[in-house]
């Protein structure tokens, strides 16, 4: 394994943790053990930037693996790839020697507009030909591997006529490419749209998992809102093991977008992490609060999980925005 | 349904800009409820006002203090008047929003100075953060540097925005016109604010044009070729002015 390969738990690079990290570039006894063993960056917020944001960088890639999950490609959607941003991504990539990077499973923009977010497909035969050739197009033109992330959906498309792990699968398998697993977004959605969690981790192509994300989220009305904004629950938790157990030890990514805490919380998520990713590996106890999983009572989990997390909610009210 | 059946139905739906339920009525049920599919327009339009909330957070807080839906239809009015077209944001959406709000007061009493200020100072500030290393052929926004920008606001702008931020119910300091630099310090990358003398304005001036200390003098009186020069080494240690000919040489 090369140095600039992500391994073991990382974050995502944010500003408001850019000292604390450049402290530790400079002592590696800053965070110690806590530290994170990999960083993932939004290519956007870098692309085109100089000043800290490029310094940064340059600067926490003497210490780390950095990889790239870009949210703007728009891979699903009908415009054509903009041509600067491509060759920029691309330059980028080759500058942090990345050996892969990621973008998500959707479209983002149509007709020259732009929505800022992360939009679900049809989910359709047509749609899976669509998307897989415009995700090998991108490879092609980025030079690296491409692993596709399974976005939280809050709609099925009209027209659907696919499950989202038929579509998901379909897509990867005529792309040949990578899984970017978000356990989070799974759990979101079977929650949403009432399915099991590990039936519809179960139901994604895992085999082609190249990476793991893990988040938080909040109910808003009468959905859960994937915002990125609070520790992930139990049962992501619960989640991550089986998905470890699926895929063996995949890099994992804490990420963290909204009302961003202190390092040191964010840094207590790769704890968690790293205590379920030595339970699995190294045969370390099982930490407290993460129940063993089955699609019994994953299903009684999400009974209890929609209870406790409407309580949550409402003291919630009004704090937080959604992240894509 | 075809895709490009859905693609040429869905900015219609995303933007709100036909009769709700079209999109079903036209390509099927969704199978997840009509309720459901109604939660993306609505993401749509909370991320463009996500956005100009991020880059204007001073100029939000004034704004939404003294007239309550005034932002929410500033924001509503910029989106439907510029809708984003490229991915970056900033670039490619937030950045119109000064100019917007400077039309903006043309015609809406309710917008005034200092909203089109603490717009320029906002949008400004993230310019010098993010502009790129490389200086740009003709050296950038006001022909000095382009991570420096010379403004002459009603108050200090830059102290209100900030103040703001930490706390909405802020005062607001006195009229007073106020030169301001808004600049990148080249040791910390980060952006700093300095508000110049008469001298120090003279100085980046002269040093714009490639003046020489001798034909400043008499910019104004009381000028010496000393305290030229005196300025011109305090403005290279701000970082305002870089590295290039100096103004005795």
């Amino acid at each position: 394994m090369s140095s600039n390969e992500p391994a073991g738990v990382g974050i995502g690079l944010r500003r408001p943790h850019y000292d604390a990290l450049l402290a530790a570039v400079d002592d590696d006894a800053t965070l110690g053990a806590r530290a994170p063993a990999w960083l993932e960056i939004i290519p956007e917020n870098f692309v085109g930037r100089g000043g800290r944001q490029r310094a940064m960088l340059e600067r926490c890639r003497e210490r780390w693996p950095i990889v790239t999950h870009g949210v703007s490609a728009s891979i699903g959607g009908p415009d054509p790839y903009d041509e600067d941003f491509v060759r920029d991504l691309r330059a980028l990539v080759e500058q942090l020697d990345a050996p892969y990077f990621t973008e998500h499973l959707c479209y983002a923009s149509l007709g020259g507009r732009t929505t800022f977010d992360l939009l679900p497909l049809p989910r359709t035969e047509e749609a899976v030909r669509h998307v897989a050739a415009r995700a090998r197009e991108l490879r092609e033109r980025v030079g690296r591997p491409l692993a596709l992330e399974n976005i939280s959906y809050y709609a099925v498309m009209p027209g659907s006529t696919l499950r989202e792990g038929e579509f998901i699968t379909a897509v990867l398998d005529e792309a040949d490419c990578g899984l970017m697993l978000d356990v989070n977004n799974v759990y979101v959605n079977a929650v949403n749209h009432r399915q099991d969690p590990l039936a519809a981790l179960r139901a994604l192509p895992l085999a082609r998992t190249r990476q793991i994300h893990l988040a938080g989220h909040v109910r808003q009305g009468p959905r859960l809102l994937d915002h990125h904004g609070a520790p992930a629950v139990p049962e992501v938790w619960s989640l991550y093991r089986e998905a470890l157990r699926q895929v063996g030890p995949v890099p994992t990514l804490i990420e963290w977008d909204t009302d961003i805490p202190p390092l040191e919380t964010v840094l207590d998520e790769v704890s968690r992490a790293r205590a379920i990713w030595d339970e699995v590996f190294a045969g370390g106890p099982r930490p407290a609060g993460v129940p063993e999983l089955s699609i019994e009572t994953s299903k009684k989990s999400r009974r209890v999980g929609r209870r406790a997390r409407g309580r949550k909610a409402r003291r919630r009210d009004g704090a937080s925005t959604e992240a894509s | 349904m075809t895709l490009a059946e859905f693609f040429a139905r869905a900015p219609a739906y995303l933007f709100q800009e036909g009769e709700p339920g079209a999109l079903e009525r036209a390509l099927g049920p969704s199978p997840s409820g009509s309720v459901n599919l109604a939660f993306y327009p609505v993401l749509v339009r909370r991320n463009v006002g996500k956005i100009l909330l991020e880059v204007y957070p001073g100029l939000r807080a004034l704004i939404e203090r003294e007239h309550d839906g005034l932002w929410r239809a500033l924001v509503e009015d910029f989106w439907r008047e510029r809708p984003p077209r490229g991915w970056d944001p900033n670039l490619h959406f937030a950045a119109g929003f000064p100019a917007f709000v400077g039309r903006r007061r043309e015609h809406d009493p309710r917008v005034t100075e200092l909203h089109e200020e603490l717009a320029d100072f906002h949008w400004a500030e993230f310019l010098v953060w993010a502009a790129p290393d490389e200086l740009p052929q003709g050296g950038g926004v006001d022909g000095v540097d382009h991570r420096l920008f010379v403004r002459q606001y009603s108050r200090r702008v830059p102290e209100l925005a900030r103040a703001l931020v930490e706390d909405p119910g802020a005062p607001i300091p006195a009229q007073q016109p106020t030169p301001t630099l808004i600049y990148r310090d080249p040791a910390s990358l980060r952006v700093r604010v300095l508000y110049p003398t008469v001298t120090a304005l003279v100085v980046l001036s002269g040093r714009r044009k490639g003046a020489r200390a001798e034909q400043l003098v008499g910019a104004i009186p009381g000028l010496s070729v000393a305290l030229l020069e005196q300025v011109e080494r305090e403005l290279l240690e701000h970082g305002v002015a870089l590295d290039g000919p100096r103004l005795s040489r």
